[in-house]
């Protein structure tokens, strides 16, 4: 039990030496353990980011979307992509090729907001090596935040997404990567099947109908509420001329640097009827101000961008059947945007 | 700056050796400010605006000391004390007593928005400790630099352990790299900032896991199930140690890193056979605060039995408040005070328990009164209990493998001082440590941030 408080003036104890070599090898051989822990890591690339010389077999495991779009997004099989969150989850790449030709990869992540989603169009542009030919970006409610840092709501691995080695390389040092790194592994030495689906494409209608929709009491309560139904009504927006919306201005150098050919969509997903700010409502005006402002900005980018509005009153939003929640449609709805969004391609190609 | 995030370890941590180092060799009289300026840069760190308070704290109570030297003016040092209480209360407990004062009818209701800063509780009865010394005749008047570091520390200035004046005062006029043990001291540091890292990355942060999501469960008024409710009672009461018990490490191993023992605060408490052995086995730098500047002023076991059982009662009830502004932790305070209590009249009657008794009784009151501990209301503690008597559903699923590991270290395993301390120099071990280390990193790069629990306090 030493270490003791009490100072002693003797002379330099034998050991000393020994415990210098000691102090120094638990320092040193931590920085070379991890140094050659990540070094390991990034060679062997356990996200197939393309980042690392070797190992360049593409395909993951099923992973959550957040990190799988990171090898998706390199899939040379794609010349289009659907940016969002689980708003747009359900439009189907397969069927949108059947309409336009074009091959859709589904890189929407739930949850996100713009933030991510610009650093995932980021990614799947600048891992293009032929001209993209169209971008599908979903501006719900969080593109109109007046926060200028575009706060996210959930955790994002923006390292893996990053322009930087070193911002990458930094965040490898995690241990989710490092459980990432067996199933890799054996991905490569051609031991396991699972694959991550290509196109990214989930129905989470078909999977909630089999499986059953555990919330569903909870989701049918919240979509009876009606949140407005008390908001006071004006004749012109309260807040008129003072509103920002700083995304709008990402999404306006985002497309003023698409290729001259290629088609912008943006699709505003629905709300169920109850959660629709109605009009008058100063929720409404924001809306709608925020809509506008995104547009606008992406049409002084690039020319050939259409906006499909799908926050409306409308027959298909105020059927109850076709909701799962507040937020979340079903395929009848899905079928429908598909349908606007194959004629605005058409419009503006 | 938490100590388990990567801004501490490969940042801070490095230059402030770098720079100690430097000016303990070169300029040793520079060596108490520079570590002054590194701790309060450490502590400014958390919120900036908090640090006028730790410095006015300490040039006001430094003032105070001084002008008692000098006057011999005996009452400034109980105005003194007063006045750094009020300080703690109106920041931790403002809202606390006027929420008591709304029960009263007439009287109107204020409630104020304000943070808490950290490490208040701590620093507070430092001031308490030294002051109350000093009136004594006991503790000398230090200079400015030399208090401000008594307080302001930085591996003991947010949580602990609270230090005595005369334990850490003669510490600062060592040359500390000169001693024959320097080498074996940072060496040993280096191994319990491993092993505090480790207990609360690899077991405090996992269990917690298992422990909060049951807790808001009964939080919101839900029935928790069988074996839910051991969990969460189980697992928390191992969180707690390793998370608290983790964080003294750290700082123990820190300290030592720069020249500093500071005191033992763990020593194996779920070995404990009776609940007077538990106290003085758990936070034992407070339990020694709470009997010397508490216990004792009260009386003590020095005026009879019904003052010993009062001030045991009232001492504990305060050390309850202590830890939060909510009457969970007073009643938890105050369990444990009439328990110490019935200790003293089951030893006075003369009578004995068998050790393996003793410790299963001691467990399950410990147990039990650390449900009242993390429930944030007597309701939520109350879905727990119901829930370990099975009256909110039988399903006995228990996620139990952690919680086993954890219990295994914590009742057999031996304190991270005294494992430390038995370790030969050898350099197989040391490259064990080091992977240890890397392995600790890889899990404090996950998103997930823990804070310590002790930090609310």
């Amino acid at each position: 039990m030493n270490s003791s408080i009490s100072s002693s003036d003797a002379a330099a104890r034998p050991d000393g030496p020994l415990w210098r070599r000691f102090a120094v090898t638990l320092v040193a051989g931590a920085a070379a353990v991890l140094a050659l822990a990540l070094a390991a890591i990034f060679l062997i690339d356990p996200y197939d980011t393309g980042r690392s010389p070797f190992f360049s077999q593409a395909g993951v495991r099923a992973l959550a979307p957040a990190t799988g779009n990171a090898s998706r997004g390199r899939d040379p099989a794609f010349d289009a992509m659907i940016a969002g969150n689980s708003r747009i989850q359900l439009i189907s790449p397969e069927r949108l090729k059947a309409a336009t030709g074009l091959d859709f990869v589904q890189m929407s992540v739930p949850g996100s907001g713009p933030r991510e989603q610009l650093a995932l169009i980021d990614w799947f542009l600048g891992h293009r090596r032929a001209p993209v030919k169209a971008l599908l970006v979903s501006i719900d409610e969080s593109w109109c935040t007046a926060d200028p840092a575009l706060p996210s709501e959930r955790p994002f691995p923006f390292w893996l997404y990053a322009a930087s080695r070193l911002d990458y390389a930094r965040g490898l040092l995690r241990w989710e990567v490092l459980e990432e790194v067996p199933p890799r592994l054996s991905h490569l030495l051609g031991m396991s099947a699972e694959r991550l689906r290509p196109d990214g494409y989930w129905d989470y209608d078909a999977e909630y109908t089999q499986k059953g929709d555990k919330a569903a009491a909870a989701h049918r309560q919240e979509m009876r509420a009606r949140p407005y139904a008390n908001a006071q009504r004006y004749d012109r927006d309260p807040a008129e001329g003072t509103r920002s919306f700083p995304a709008a201005e990402r999404l306006g150098t985002l497309a003023a640097a698409l290729p001259g050919d290629a088609v912008l969509i943006l699709v505003v997903p629905p709300l169920y009827i109850n959660a629709l700010p109605p009009e008058g409502t100063e929720q409404a005006f924001r809306l709608r101000a925020c809509t506008a402002a995104l547009a606008e900005s992406a049409r002084k980018g690039h020319a050939r961008t259409a906006l499909i509005d799908w926050r409306t009153d409308r027959p298909e939003t105020r059927d109850p059947a076709r909701f799962f929640d507040r937020v979340h449609y079903r395929q009848p709805v899905a079928r429908a945007m598909e349908a606007d969004i194959a004629d605005a391609f058409r419009r503006v190609r | 700056m938490l100590f388990n995030s990567f801004i501490f370890l490969f940042a801070f941590l490095p230059a402030a050796l770098l720079a100690h180092g430097a000016v303990e060799r070169f300029r040793p009289a520079w060596r108490l400010p520079v570590l002054l300026g590194l701790s309060l840069f450490f502590y400014g760190y958390w919120d900036w605006r908090f640090v006028p308070l730790l410095i006015g704290s300490i040039v006001v109570n430094w003032l105070v000391a001084r002008a008692f030297v000098r006057s011999g003016l005996s009452i400034l040092i109980p105005l003194a004390i007063t006045a750094n209480l009020l300080v703690l209360a109106v920041f931790k407990y403002f809202n606390f007593f006027m929420d008591l004062a709304t029960l009263v009818p007439g009287l109107p209701t204020l409630h104020m928005e304000i943070a808490l800063p950290l490490g208040i509780s701590f620093f507070t009865f430092h001031h308490i400790m030294y002051l109350t010394d000093l009136k004594k005749g006991k503790a000398p008047l230090y200079d400015p630099v030399r208090y401000g570091l008594y307080i302001a520390f930085f591996p003991q200035v947010l949580a602990g352990p609270l230090v005595r004046w005369s334990e850490i005062m003669h510490q600062f006029e060592e040359r500390p790299y000169r001693r024959p043990d320097a080498d074996e001291r940072i060496a040993r540091g280096l191994m319990l900032l491993v092993c505090g890292l480790a207990k609360k990355t690899l077991l405090g942060d996992p269990l917690s896991e298992y422990v909060n999501p049951i807790f808001q469960a009964a939080a919101a008024g839900k029935a928790i199930a069988l074996g839910e409710a051991w969990q969460a009672m189980l697992g928390f009461t191992f969180q707690i140690y390793f998370d608290f018990s983790g964080y003294t490490d750290m700082a123990l191993g820190l300290a030592l890193l720069f020249g500093i023992v500071l005191p033992q605060n763990f020593d194996v408490p779920y070995r404990s056979v009776s609940l007077q052995d538990f106290w003085r086995r758990w936070h034992m730098t407070l339990s020694r605060f709470l009997r010397d500047y508490l216990y004792i002023a009260m009386g003590g076991n020095r005026k009879g039995l019904a003052i010993q059982l009062a001030a045991l009662f009232a001492t504990m009830t305060l050390g309850g408040l202590w830890h939060g502004a909510g009457l969970t932790f007073v009643a938890w305070g105050a369990a444990h005070g009439l328990a110490l209590g019935a200790g003293v009249l089951w030893r006075r009657a003369g009578l004995a328990l068998p050790r393996p008794a003793g410790w299963v009784l001691t467990m399950l009151f410990v147990m039990l009164t650390w449900v009242l501990f993390r429930a944030t209301s007597f309701d939520a503690a109350l879905r727990i209990y119901e829930g370990l008597i099975g009256l909110g559903g039988a399903d006995p699923s228990i996620k139990w493998r952690t919680i086993l590991v954890a219990a295994l270290v914590a009742v057999l395993g031996p304190t991270a001082w005294t494992f430390v301390h038995r370790i030969p120099p050898r350099r197989a071990i040391a490259i064990g440590f080091a992977v240890l280390l890397v392995v600790v990193l890889f899990k404090l790069g996950d998103d997930a941030n823990y804070e310590f629990i002790y930090f609310q306090f």
